[in-house]
């Protein structure tokens, strides 16, 4: 189910009143039954076989909890881990590897991709992995029953693609047994409408713009629309994700579940480290307390090469999660390399940079950092590694404008003009209400961004872009 | 801390009441300054046929009618409200809008394009029309309708940026001059024969069959025939000489002119293989601007000899 579609509000409207209606007892099987009509109405037949291994994962991980005897934990564990990545790996890479094999999509697969596939399942294994993990280490919060661990994965505001859940953050929440109180309710409107303009008003404006530059029908646009396409599509990609996790957060909040935000501003990192505490934060604090901490206490006696070592291993396996191209593999190891070098030239940096005020050393890594993730979400763009490479031989081949009409690929200038207004809006809708227009008016942002999807928004928006892993 | 009931009154109630003013206000300013100021974009040509009430004899078809009828030309009183990607459908829809005024008698020229499409181009024009039945009737059929067209304020929802740039290109680009709903290029784009050679390259390279699209047809038939009253002119502009190659069933299509040319109130005018040279050519369907002129001033003479057009001498 699309969650801008009229049918997703139907049924969260229809949860929340329930919500207040029901006895505090029913809530659960309230949320419950909402996230599976939400599920079968993306599709009834790959439900089953997710429900199946949920169960799975739910029996693994009571007994995890349970259970004292190492070397069962140990093995009870793994296995489940393997059994998870088999699950992920052979349901969406099974379409992947056909392409490569057979040189096209063959029957089964198809049939496979359209009625098997479960919706958002990366997200979801991703965040039943993170449970088991929980579990094993005894960390975060326990599950305390099957249907408990069901109702944590089935969580419908944030099925498909996120935020990933955590014990620790969602268990607490599907526990609560306090209704949404009026501030619950005004701070969840004011996200899914934050959500919504951001999708309408400034990602699927600035998408059809990098279409119109990126299917060129043999025309050669050259470096600087290259450059700025790049540009708008990573903006494009914040606002589109950002969101979509808007509207999850705002729709728990309406049915009285906080989540913990899933973005801070990334455009404001002034590193790229950084940029990845404030980027998808639901999965980079996942990556880094069940990937990248694991693998450095283990290698710590190396110290930095240990550390070094962690980053790029988690960073090429965040590339390979998007997808297992070449491209993602490199997307996820520029961002690694990055990293590494910021931790090895730390120093050297502090010490060359001690004369520079520290506003334009600021300004400087905003731009850096900007440029570089910019850059480097080409390859996640691309369908490929060469047409990625493409990308970048357009970019420094300083081919010139063959005219104005070029910059303005998209209907014009008109339109190129609002595609600039709309990329710039960014920074104007992810400022808190109290910024921008005070607290004595709750309501003054939510209509700002009301009037802004309906005089800019996009009339047929596209698919979220995340939608895809 | 907000209760529940203060949320109703002191968030959603101020933001449902300022939602419906902002949507109302957009809605008039549009319709008053922006739509009400075209007077050339599509919208504006929909009006002008539902509206106007000038005895021009409409030209009615598709991007083919648009680029090649210049009624300054065909020595008629004409309005040519060609539009670009539409169907016959469209045309069906304007000519109802047409005939159901009453108080014209002028001829309609309906240019035949030889193949039948279903396609409608962008709804966004047809909007601020959607109550009358024919609009609505067309969007339906294209699977285009949507219940909001018919609500004040929500109605424009992701047109207005359109709206606005028909109106800036209008009043700001002054590149093109229209005159009696034909458009000239000041400056017109020089004819490259290799262009043009690879235009055809492409039309050799697609296999066409002709496809009947039976409701279009039986529409046109309808309406010719219940207007009795009202004489039509079914027109076949020319074509090159490349586009008939490799389309198999294009006999159906002149079967057609020939069974709609037995009605009493049509006059079939088929130029589609006029033979102009290539460089009064677009591409293999549509006439540049030097072919518009050369076509409209062939096609007035024609006209010129028809009884409706024959200026009447005194006994």
């Amino acid at each position: 189910m699309d969650v801008t579609s009229g049918y997703y509000y139907l049924l969260l409207i229809g949860t929340a009143l329930a919500i207040r209606c029901v006895p505090l007892s029913w809530r659960p099987w309230i949320l419950f039954v909402s996230s599976v009509v939400f599920y079968a109405a993306g599709g009834i037949v790959g439900i089953a076989s997710l429900a199946l291994l949920t169960g799975l994962n739910a029996l693994v991980s009571k007994t995890l909890w349970n259970t004292r005897d190492s070397t069962g934990r140990n093995v009870l564990f793994w296995s489940a881990i393997v059994l998870n990545l088999s699950y992920l790996f052979g349901f969406r890479y099974l379409r992947y590897f056909s392409i490569k094999i057979a040189g096209d999509v063959s029957l089964l697969p198809e049939i496979l991709a359209n009625w098997l596939v479960p919706l958002g399942i990366s997200f979801l294994t991703v965040q039943m992995m993170g449970a088991l993990a929980d579990a094993f280490t005894r960390s975060g919060e326990r599950v305390r029953s099957v249907p408990e661990f069901y109702r944590f994965v089935f969580f419908f505001p944030q099925m498909t693609i996120g935020p990933i859940g955590r014990t620790s953050t969602l268990l607490p929440g599907l526990r609560a047994s306090a209704i949404p109180d009026g501030n619950d309710l005004a701070t969840g409107c004011a996200l899914i409408l934050q959500g919504m303009a951001k999708k309408f008003v400034i990602a699927d404006r600035l998408g059809v713009y990098v279409q119109a530059v990126d299917r060129p029908e043999g025309l050669y646009y050259g470096s600087l629309v290259t450059i700025f396409a790049s540009f708008l599509y990573f903006i494009q990609l914040y606002a589109d994700f950002s969101g979509y996790s808007d509207i999850a957060i705002g729709s728990a909040r309406l049915i009285g579940i906080k989540l913990p935000p899933n973005f801070n501003h990334p455009f404001a990192a002034e590193s790229v480290t950084e940029f990845w505490r404030r980027w998808h934060i639901s999965f980079s604090t996942w990556l880094r307390d069940y990937l990248y901490m694991p693998l450095f206490i283990h290698f710590r006696s190396f110290g930095t090469t240990a550390m070094v070592f962690s980053l790029l291993a988690t960073f090429l396996l965040c590339g390979i999660w998007h997808g297992l191209g070449a491209n993602f593999a490199v997307f996820g190891l520029a961002h690694g390399l990055a990293m590494s070098a910021e931790l090895l030239t730390k120093k050297s940096r502090k010490r060359i940079f001690t004369k520079c005020p520290p506003r334009l050393y600021d300004s400087l890594g905003v731009a850096y950092t900007f440029i570089f993730c910019a850059l480097a979400v080409v390859f996640f763009r691309s369908p490929s590694l060469s047409v990625a490479f493409d990308t970048y031989h357009r970019m420094v081949s300083f081919a010139p404008m063959q005219s104005a009409a070029e910059l303005f690929a998209y209907k014009g200038p008109f339109m190129f003009l609002l595609t600039v207004i709309a990329a710039l809006l960014i920074f104007v809708i992810d400022q808190p209400a109290e910024k921008l227009v005070g607290k004595k008016y709750p309501w003054a942002k939510s209509l700002g961004l009301c009037a802004l999807i309906l005089i800019l928004g996009k009339g047929a928006g596209g698919d979220f872009i995340y939608a895809q892993f | 801390m907000l209760s529940f009931r203060e949320f109703l009154l002191r968030y959603l109630l101020p933001l449902a009441c300022g939602f419906v003013m902002i949507a109302l206000g957009a809605d008039l300013l549009w319709t008053r300054f922006v739509l009400g100021k075209t007077k050339h974009s599509d919208v504006a040509r929909i009006r002008q046929a539902i509206e106007s009430d000038d005895h021009r004899m409409p030209i009615h078809g598709s991007s083919k009618a648009r680029s090649n009828y210049i009624p300054s030309l065909l020595g008629v009183s004409s309005y040519n409200y060609g539009m670009d990607a539409s169907s016959q459908a469209v045309s069906n829809a304007l000519m109802e809008c047409e005939l159901a005024k009453r108080s014209s008698s002028a001829p309609i020229l309906v240019d035949f394009p030889l193949f039948w499409f279903e396609e409608i181009g962008d709804e966004t024009k047809f909007i601020p029309f959607a109550r009358l039945p024919q609009i609505r009737e067309l969007l339906t059929n294209a699977g285009k309708w949507r219940v909001r067209y018919l609500i004040a304020g929500v109605r424009f929802y992701g047109c207005y940026d359109w709206y606005l740039k028909d109106l800036l290109t209008e009043n700001i680009e002054l590149t093109r001059r229209v005159e009696d709903g034909f458009t000239y290029r000041l400056t017109p784009i020089p004819w490259s024969k290799e262009s043009f050679d690879a235009k055809i390259q492409k039309r050799l390279h697609t296999r066409t069959a002709y496809h009947e699209s039976a409701v279009q047809r039986d529409d046109l038939e309808a309406l010719i025939a219940d207007h009795p009253e009202r004489h039509f002119f079914v027109v076949v502009s020319p074509f090159h000489k490349a586009f008939f190659q490799g389309f198999s069933g294009i006999d159906r299509a002149y079967a057609f002119l020939d069974e709609i040319g037995k009605l009493p109130n049509v006059t079939v005018i088929d130029l589609s293989r006029s033979n102009y040279p290539d460089n009064y050519f677009e591409d293999t369907s549509h006439l540049n601007e030097e072919g518009a002129k050369r076509f409209s001033a062939d096609l007035a003479l024609i006209l010129r000899k028809h009884p409706l057009f024959v200026p009447r001498t005194s006994p």
